[in-house]
């Protein structure tokens, strides 16, 4: 366990950002960013590289093949089609982690300028929208996600809207607080009494400190969406076939477990290291970005 | 007190109505007749389908189907299910012993990890136990319960067959082996997140000053340690509750699901599968009221435990 | 998913949480103290389990049949029991004036004698002094209700269109029935044979005309005690049985067990006496399994996917030949299917049942080039794309849906797989709701050729009746209506000549006859799987070792 190098405490509610080269200072000291920065990296990497990775054609199987154990031919065996599993794993990042991106994404490009605006405004319009953010906290979004899936239909764009939408409370929350600090900055009611347009406050001070709470909160979300589609998928309201996903082979390995394991661990290790990942790269960032977050 | 519970109360009773309204009028946007869906696959003519049509009041008018259905709603009647043509509340109740018996399980399981392991991880911050922990949690939090389940199955039951992998067993003792890897899955899910908050918790709270002041009064006293701890082990018991309440929710349904346990979770995904609509409105129902239910008793309970929210002092 | 920070009233628990926890001197002791008391929070939690209700355990003893089932049953009542789950419950509790043996041939069960004065008379005589489970002793009155049931639209029974040839059904004798049809019917004589014909007490009936019941009466071999939704029904003998000395065992339960692979496990451990639905890929292991019978029998059953022959691109019999020719099933029935079903060859009648053509017929070859020529000279020589629907549930049909779509991707027809729920599909099936390519499966009703035609190929019956591939050729019409008016043996030549026109115009393509199998703790006798187990008592006749 690297001892925490004791941090000159950079306030991030300063004007001036934390310097680009005092962060990555501070990332380079944190094992756990390092980690999780390094498995995304991987990821990236095998979305973007994958047809040049994967040994074998993600979508075409010989049945002669089914369910073939690990080995030479297929490193992590094959599944009921006579499909390679590794193949379809790596194919199976670019849904997975499109599909979460796509859910933070929506998430944000709603839930930032509310959060903002609803603090800024203040009044009952805060209120009503924190109320309404409280309620909708309160449920988890994958029971919600689930119903509305179920009712227009199981596919990987119904998941990722309703997903979208149920986790704009996350964003929004975090973004209301920022906001709220940052009303209440000597600066902001200088900018105001000097008469600066509002849309100029917004953009040029608060917008930039929301930036890593955003980040972090980001992070977390798409570790937190990663698992939600999967969940999804497994139940069979997600991706369809043939398209390669984790949570849809994890599925069909569950029926075959007894004969052969290997479809089930692999797909799930996937998720989990996908998962974990993000998890470390959102802790790890949170430790360095918002140290007083850190600790609450 | 009595404010807390109002100002409560003033929030369920929208969000019940606007969860309930949600749900009535998003399953009949769905493409298909619901009488046809109803009749199973079976060969039916036009007049058996008018008559389900009937029974099922979908040959009247939205608005007052909707209306209906708040009344039947406000009598606590949840509806008749398509594919089984029994009361949603009768099927419900068949299932919710063992859903409750799983949830229990593994809330307890999960608090008894959680706790001691986050408390002593927060004594001994970067201590050999602290990265127990923090590993734990990160692993915990990351693997799908679902998945955690599976691998159980595979190793307990599949390679070392001492557990029965699947169903719910007879009653029982036999129903108790069956919950065990059910509740492991669960609570280790739980436990990776609540050990965190609880280690998060108490390192803030160790890096106060009173605390030193309050032993050197000498709060050693057997009588008073003893009601403290009794009292204090409760506040965790709650605290955690509350907030773990929607992921127990969650994990609950998937391992019911995973396991083939024939609990709620299984009836709420079944019948999503089989476009089964009613049950799955009255699941839905069903637990948000149960949800905001949980969420006022854990609220109200704490304002019994700790006179501080009580009066809603600054603390 | 719980996140970490939730709100202002979760700081402010944590804050007096932890600030007390604290002030009472956290030490060693403390903690322990503390970890004693969530210790026996989870012995308290976990004993509540036990003192709880929960289900009783019947004694797992020899004197108890307990069967596994696949599914939840849809429920018990006779009038609504039309599938492979309910069925075998329901049937050990009611009974018919007439039933099906193990060759398919009907006998008179309830009924003393039934005679057939004329093609469209059926007069039954019924046994007298059979009672009911509650007593009171069986009339012909309790006939005509439960047939009354059947046709009932409140109860919107799926069997109530067997009853559309009758014309009259009346009490002709204090204990015997007359029915008329109004034209001559091959196939109502096995009617009364089915569910449709099982007989419940009028009073029974009249107490609940509109809801099924949910506590069945008959006369059966066992009497209905509970059904615990998703879980189990639990029967027990009927000590007053008619059939005197029958049943042998005291208890019968059927668990409701959906997973598979549990299934077996339960066989194999001896939880579970019997099954029926084994996963394909376990079917070697269960067969092998030590102290276990294993029958098996091939249904009056046909998988088939259906083509819609009405509009393009399937309107061109080279497309169908095309398509037909570029799938290699055999393929497909040995990694996938295994031994579940026997290939079908080019008809949908299996070789079991009299009249079928399979042996006059030959299957559909796999043939790449032939398909790539047929398709070049065909309406589409550029190849298409189309939908394939297949049922979510079912990972054998996703499956083969899949390795069907890399086949035919090779001669450039281009398959997107529509994967929906099972209600769903039989829904689109009926209402004439799909596109393209549909799977479908069809069990006989009777055993009887035209039953496994007559409903599929004949152009009036388009959805929302079962002819899903919208065939349409008025010479089959023809051979068809023939068939169902001739009661004689000549209608199997009939049919025979109708199966080879089909073949010839190839509007599905043909998969497979699908397999019954039950695997049983061996030393059982007295009962074998039949292709129509569905209209039958498993265990009226079951007798344990040495009985």
């Amino acid at each position: 366990m690297v001892a925490e190098i004791a941090p000159t405490r950079i306030d991030s509610s300063q004007e001036a950002p934390s310097s680009w080269s005092m962060f990555i200072w501070r990332l380079r000291g944190n094992p756990k960013a390092m980690i999780g920065l390094t498995v995304v990296i991987l990821l990236l990497v095998l979305i973007v590289l994958a047809p040049l990775l994967a040994p074998h054609d993600p979508n075409h199987g010989e049945l002669s093949d089914t369910l073939a154990s690990p080995g030479r031919k297929y490193l992590l065996g094959a599944d009921k089609n006579g499909r390679d599993v590794l193949s379809r794993l790596i194919f199976g990042t670019r849904t997975a982690l499109g599909g979460a991106l796509a859910v933070v994404l929506i998430s944000e490009l709603i839930g930032v300028p509310l959060g903002i605006w609803s603090a800024y405004r203040g009044g009952w319009v805060d209120e009503v929208v924190t109320r309404v953010l409280d309620m909708m906290l309160a449920f988890p979004p994958l029971l919600l996600s689930f119903a509305v899936v179920a009712a227009f239909g199981p596919s990987i764009r119904n998941v990722v809207l309703s997903l979208g939408i149920l986790y704009v409370p996350f964003i929004t929350r975090v973004v209301r607080s920022v906001t709220l600090v940052q009303k209440e900055m000597v600066y902001t009611e200088a900018a105001k009494a000097m008469g600066y347009p509002q849309r100029r406050i917004i953009f040029r001070h608060i917008f930039p400190n929301c930036v890593s709470s955003v980040i972090v909160v980001s992070s977390l979300d798409l570790a937190y969406a990663l698992l939600d589609i999967a969940a999804l998928s497994y139940l069979g309201l997600g991706v369809q076939p043939p398209t390669p996903d984790w949570g849809n082979m994890l599925s069909e390995g569950q029926l075959v477990l007894l004969t052969a394991p290997h479809l089930a661990v692999s797909a799930g290790i996937m998720i989990l290291i996908a998962v974990l990942g993000f998890n470390l790269l959102g802790d790890g960032l949170r430790d360095i970005l918002d140290p007083r977050q850190a600790k609450k | 007190m009595l404010r807390l519970i109002l100002t409560r109360l003033l929030t369920l009773v929208p969000m019940m109505f606007i969860i309930t309204s949600i749900v009535f009028f998003m399953v009949r946007f769905v493409p298909g007749d619901p009488a046809r869906i109803m009749a199973g696959g079976q060969r039916v003519t036009e007049a058996n389908l008018q008559n389900i049509r009937k029974q099922y009041r979908l040959d009247k008018p939205l608005p007052t189907q909707y209306a209906l259905w708040v009344k039947d709603l406000a009598h606590g009647n949840l509806g008749r299910s398509f594919r089984q043509r029994e009361d949603v509340r009768i099927l419900i109740g068949d299932r919710l012993p063992i859903t409750i018996k799983l949830a229990l399980m593994s809330f307890a399981l999960s608090l008894a990890i959680s706790i001691p392991l986050g408390i002593l991880a927060a004594m001994r911050p970067n201590s050999g136990i602290d990265l127990v922990s923090t590993v734990f949690s990160l692993i915990g939090a990351s693997s799908p319960v679902f998945f955690t389940s599976i691998l159980l199955i595979l190793a307990f039951s599949y390679k070392l067959d001492v557990l029965p992998a699947l169903g719910r067993g007879d009653g029982g003792l036999d129903t108790l082996k069956h919950l065990i890897m059910p509740s492991i899955a669960l609570g280790f899910s739980l436990a990776a997140i609540s050990t965190r908050i609880t280690r998060s918790s108490m390192i803030e709270a160790l890096s106060q000053d009173y605390i030193e002041t309050a032993r050197s009064k000498g709060l050693h006293g057997p009588q008073i340690v003893l009601k403290h701890a009794f009292r204090n082990a409760l506040i965790p018991v709650i605290t955690v509750a509350g907030l773990q309440f929607g992921y127990l929710l969650v994990g609950t349904v998937l391992v019911d699901y995973t396991f083939g346990l024939g609990g709620l979770g299984a009836l709420l995904i079944d019948s999503v599968q089989r476009r089964d609509y009613p049950v799955v409105q009255g699941i839905t129902i069903f637990i948000a009221a149960l949800f905001i239910l949980i969420n006022l008793v854990v609220d109200v309970l704490y304002g019994v435990i700790d006179p501080r929210v009580r009066y809603g002092g600054r603390g | 998913m719980a996140h970490e920070d939730s709100g202002r009233l979760f700081d402010q628990r944590m804050h007096s949480y932890l600030r007390s926890l604290r002030e009472q001197a956290m030490s060693r002791r403390g903690l322990m103290k503390m970890t004693g008391g969530m210790a026996a929070a989870t012995a308290m939690a976990a004993v509540v389990p036990l003192v709880a209700p929960g289900v009783m355990v019947l004694a797992q003893d020899s004197d108890t049949i307990t069967m596994g089932l696949e599914s939840d049953l849809r429920g018990v009542e006779p009038a609504l029991g039309y599938d492979f789950t309910a069925n075998p419950v329901i049937c050990n509790i009611t009974e018919g004036l007439m039933a099906l043996d193990v060759d398919s041939k009907i006998y008179p069960l309830l009924a003393e004698t039934f005679e057939n004065p004329d093609a469209q008379t059926f007069v039954y005589n019924l046994r007298a002094n059979v009672p009911f489970h509650d007593g009171t002793i069986m009339t012909v009155d309790d006939v005509i209700a439960s047939i009354g049931r059947v046709r009932a639209p409140a109860i919107a029974s799926p069997m109530a269109w067997m009853f559309d040839p009758v014309d009259t059904i009346e009490k002709t004798g204090d204990m015997q029935l007359t029915i008329k049809t109004k034209v001559a019917s091959a196939t109502f004589p096995f009617v009364l044979a089915t569910t449709a014909g099982h007989v419940m007490p009028k009073a029974l009936i009249d107490s609940t005309p509109d809801l099924p019941t949910q506590e069945p009466i008959g006369t059966g071999p066992y009497k209905f005690v509970k059904w615990e939704a998703g879980s189990a029904v639990t029967l027990v003998k009927n000590d007053a049985y008619w059939q005197t000395g029958k049943p042998y065992f005291q208890n019968a339960v059927f668990k409701i067990v959906p997973d598979g692979t549990t299934r077996v496990a339960g066989l194999k451990s001896g939880d579970l006496t019997m099954i029926r639905d084994i996963p394909p890929d376990q079917l070697s292991i269960v067969q092998g399994l030590p102290d276990i019978t294993f029958q098996e029998v091939v249904g009056f059953t046909s998988n088939q996917i259906f083509m819609v022959n009405n509009k393009p691109p399937f309107d061109d019999i080279k497309v169908r030949e095309a398509v037909s020719k570029a799938i290699n099933y055999d393929e497909i029935m040995t990694n996938l299917v295994g031994n579940t079903g026997v290939r079908s060859v080019s008809t949908t009648v299996p070789p079991g049942m009299p009249g079928s053509a399979e042996s006059e017929l030959t299957v559909m070859p796999y043939d790449v080039e032939a398909a790539k020529a047929a398709l070049a000279a065909s309406s589409q020589p550029n190849g298409f794309k189309t939908t394939l629907t297949v049922d979510a549930e079912s990972s054998q049909r996703t499956a083969e849906a899949q390795a069907i779509q890399q086949m035919l991707a090779e001669i450039g027809v281009e398959v997107e797989i529509s994967k929906i729920p099972q209600a769903d599909r039989i829904t689109a099936l009926q209402t004439g709701d799909y596109e393209g390519m549909i799977f479908h499966e069809w069990g006989a009703d009777f055993p009887d050729a035209n039953g496994m035609l007559l409903p599929l190929f004949h152009s009036r019956n388009v959805p929302p009746q079962n002819n899903g591939s919208y065939y349409s050729n008025p010479e089959v019409d023809a051979l068809l209506d023939a068939a169902d008016a001739d009661v004689s043996d000549a209608r199997l030549a009939t049919l025979i000549d109708a199966q080879k026109k089909i073949a010839a115009d190839m509007p599905i393509v043909w998969l497979d006859h699908f397999k019954w199998f039950l695997p049983m703790k061996a030393g059982l006798t007295g009962y074998s799987i039949r292709p129509l187990f569905y209209w039958d008592s498993f265990l009226r006749d079951l007798k344990p070792e040495g009985a």
